[in-house]
């Protein structure tokens, strides 16, 4: 009887329809000759960039800069990337900025991340911090396939609301889907599953006691069981620093492992820089000086 | 005709109340022998940090474990298992048995749950033979994490995946609880109606795990898995998780 919204108007509920989403897409194949890694396939698509700065370049490995040109993740946008290191290859990775996922009006992002590590090469995986804003949802799949004897570093780190202005992430959606597999061997498998009201669900004791930021490393490497000392000396120390952060470690089967929570991004960001260097990553990525 | 319409409708409800769950009780009595006694899955950290100090503290933790926790997840590990080992499916059994190998968040934990799988498949072998187990063993040459040795074997016993479920749930519960007991410490009444206060989520989890794809697999208790992580280096301990 009475119209409620104006045709133009999306009404409640309503998705926006996907030729409007985001498709990025992204591949990489990096390989090493003459004493470099070099980019020598790529493919970019949608609002999915990467750029290789030459004041990046250090020794032999390459480090390429993945950007994000729509500025942020919205309801239903898709985001794939696969990264392969070749043969010998350093292949450095990170993000210009942290990825920034909006409120969604009913559609779920996902975001599926696919890297390969061939023998004798390496791979950092280092991307700043998802940011999730209250009521984004957001599903995100990290696949990882790594030669005997290579070594892939992973490190993933959330903010669940932008907590420098104080907003929590009451509600949403967050599924993280990790699987990594050693000589076609899967070795470590991790799964993340908030959905809902997950206020109440991350203020529990057993959860995150009501901290909004946590990360996790993986480091897959022949030399990754050695680090663990070095590892829990960091952490130590870190923990003894500050009361904001909780970090566990802990290695087995040639990996190491690190979890983070932190009360909000600025700490964990601080954690994590100061846990590279025992994770072997002497210099971290050029963007992330300030 | 009333008599035979009222046994009629008497005699299932009967039946279905008194389902031969024997081996279940077995095998998930505290003196089966998998070692359940030697792991508390991160707890006695945090005792020694102070999360649990009293039965309220405690009930919340084994709360939470069995929602988003490893007990959650496993749920989930063994009703894939027993579904794939009930209908002889070895490529859906060397899946799930797979993934539960590597779905540990720190060596302990992935050192409680093959211990106690090896350790409950080999017994269930010896005592409980049935043509399902050797199923099991021939499908997937590795280890097995506890969950997915339980499911299995149930399977291969024909034992209800739901009795399983809430067999499973509870005896893992009550494994927590009993670790706590002597570490916060906490008096048998206090831990008992920790147990009890359980009950309804267990009854809640054994219904939802079962619905949840294994790609989906996972949970939110990021202070237990650094839990079991920091208990590593804990200097005073009990336990081996």
């Amino acid at each position: 009887m009475y119209a409620t919204a104006l045709p133009c108007e999306p009404t409640a509920g309503e998705v926006v329809p996907g030729v409007l989403r985001s498709r990025g897409r992204l591949l990489l194949h990096a390989r090493f000759a003459d004493g470099r890694t070099i980019p020598d396939h790529l493919e970019e698509e949608g609002p999915s960039r990467i750029r290789f700065p030459a004041a990046a370049r250090r020794g032999r490995s390459l480090e390429g800069i993945i950007l994000n040109t729509g500025g942020g993740v919205a309801g239903g946008d898709h985001f794939a990337a696969r990264m392969e290191a070749g043969e010998e290859a350093r292949l450095v990775l990170t993000s210009q900025a942290a990825e920034k996922c909006y409120r969604s009006d009913g559609g779920l992002s996902r975001l599926s991340v696919d890297l390969a590590v061939a023998p004798g090469a390496s791979l950092d995986w280092l991307p700043q911090a998802t940011i999730l804003f209250d009521g984004a949802r957001v599903t995100r799949t990290i696949r990882a396939d790594v030669a005997e004897g290579a070594r892939l570093l992973l490190v993933e780190s959330v903010v669940l609301g932008r907590t420098a202005r104080g907003e929590r992430f009451t509600y949403g959606q967050l599924t993280d889907s990790w699987r990594v597999r050693r000589g076609g061997r899967l070795v470590y498998a991790d799964g993340l599953s908030l959905e809902g009201a997950v206020g109440g669900v991350l203020d529990r004791s057993a959860c995150a006691q009501g901290w909004a930021a946590f990360a996790t490393a993986l480091l897959v490497a022949p030399d990754a069981l050695e680090r663990l000392d070095a590892l829990r000396e960091a952490s130590e120390a870190l923990q003894e620093a500050r009361d904001d952060v909780e970090i566990g470690v802990s290695a087995w089967d040639g990996m190491a492992s690190v979890r983070l929570l932190a009360r909000e991004g600025l700490g964990l960001d601080a954690a994590i820089r100061r846990l590279l260097a025992p994770l072997g990553v002497c210099d971290p990525p050029r963007i992330w000086h300030f | 005709m009333a008599t035979d319409t009222a046994d009629a409708i008497a005699a299932p409800v009967e039946a279905a109340a008194a389902p031969d769950l024997i081996a279940l009780f077995v095998w998930l009595s505290p003196a089966y022998p998998v070692g359940a006694f030697a792991y508390s899955h991160g707890l006695e950290w945090a005792v020694e940090a102070g999360d649990i100090r009293d039965m309220v503290g405690l009930q919340r933790w084994v709360d939470d474990l069995l929602r988003h926790g490893g007990p959650f997840t496993d749920a989930v590990l063994l009703a894939h298992a027993w579904r794939a080992a009930r209908a002889g499916d070895s490529a859906g059994f060397v899946e799930v048995a797979e993934l539960a190998c590597a779905f540990a968040p720190s060596r302990e934990r992935q050192m409680e749950t093959l211990n106690q799988g090896d350790a409950f498949l080999t017994a269930t072998r010896a005592a409980w033979p049935a043509p399902g187990l050797d199923l099991l063993s021939t499908a997937w040459r590795g280890r097995l994490a506890y969950p997915v040795a339980v499911g299995g074997a149930a399977a291969a016993h024909g034992l209800p995946l739901a009795a399983t479920l809430t067999g499973f749930l509870t005896a893992v519960a009550a494994n927590l609880v009993s670790a706590a007991v002597r570490l916060v410490p906490l008096g048998q009444t206090d831990g008992n109606r920790a147990l009890a206060g359980c009950a309804s989520t267990i009854r809640a989890i054994a219904a939802e795990a079962p619905h949840v794809d294994l790609d989906a697999l996972g949970g939110a208790a990021l202070r237990s898995d650094i839990a079991s992580m920091r208990h590593e280096t804990q200097y005073t301990r009990l336990f081996r998780s």
